[in-house]
């Protein structure tokens, strides 16, 4: 297999890693012993995901709430007691799998932002949209990341790092511009 | 996630380490326990970049 053909920009992937359906668009992947895998800094998209995941348009899911426990290290009576709700209620929540937890909101709201601080995310942001509910209707997390400035995306000859790096300085642009 | 944990938390198994003749490389073992006591064994190996997950095996199923 020539080099160049070893990686490449999948205009659509989804990730079931953490536990729930991360759904990554334009995402680089690499083939290494003959397998496609992301070609992206695991640690910085995991923060990406989580800090998606605590702005979703939509309630966490159980798989959701676990995988923010299991991202803290934190067993279910220590995310219990955090949260003020008994580690029962903790598996209740896990328990429904890929549908809502049914958790009241402001319940949820606390564990949105508690990720969002913990992550040095934007708590002023978290306020304002987190106000209201989340729909009821379950919605996967979804990520575009070929204009991510931290992907450190190498792809050979044709399209090199400072490439995506101009791309990103031209979006960056155009969007101040709407902006004003 | 829960892989990382045992990769940060677990323990060496030397008994499972194994050479993989196809790609000139050693998979290595790696055991230990998730947050929820839940009994893994993450199987890595090295590549000119970076650390590879080969495999994620629950010794409780």
């Amino acid at each position: 297999m020539s080099k160049l053909n070893l990686r490449k920009i999948q205009a659509q992937y989804t990730d079931m890693s953490y536990g729930f359906p991360v759904v990554l668009k334009r995402v680089p992947m690499r083939n290494i012993r003959g397998v496609w895998v992301l070609d992206v800094n695991h640690q910085e998209l995991t923060r990406q995901v989580f800090t998606e995941l605590s702005f979703k348009k939509s309630r966490l899911t159980g798989n959701e709430v676990r995988a923010i426990r299991l991202y803290f290290e934190m067993t279910t009576p220590e995310f219990g007691q955090r949260f003020n709700v008994s580690h029962v209620a903790v598996l209740k929540w896990e328990a429904q799998g890929d549908s809502p937890t049914k958790m009241r909101w402001p319940q949820e709201k606390d564990i949105r932002q508690q990720v969002i601080y913990k992550l040095g995310g934007d708590m002023r942001r978290a306020y304002e949209e987190l106000r209201l509910p989340a729909a009821d209707v379950p919605s996967p997390v979804s990520i575009v990341m070929a204009t991510k400035p931290w992907l450190k995306v190498r792809l050979g000859r044709s399209r090199p790092k400072v490439w995506y790096f101009r791309a990103f300085q031209r979006h960056q642009a155009k969007q101040e511009l709407a902006s004003h | 996630m829960e892989y990382e944990y045992v990769l940060k938390t677990g323990w060496h198994e030397k008994a499972k380490d194994q050479y993989d003749v196809q790609n000139k490389a050693w998979n290595y073992a790696i055991r230990g326990k998730t947050v929820d006591t839940r009994e893994l064994r993450v199987v890595v190996s090295f590549d000119e970049e970076g650390l590879l997950i080969i495999t994620v095996i629950d010794l409780e199923v």
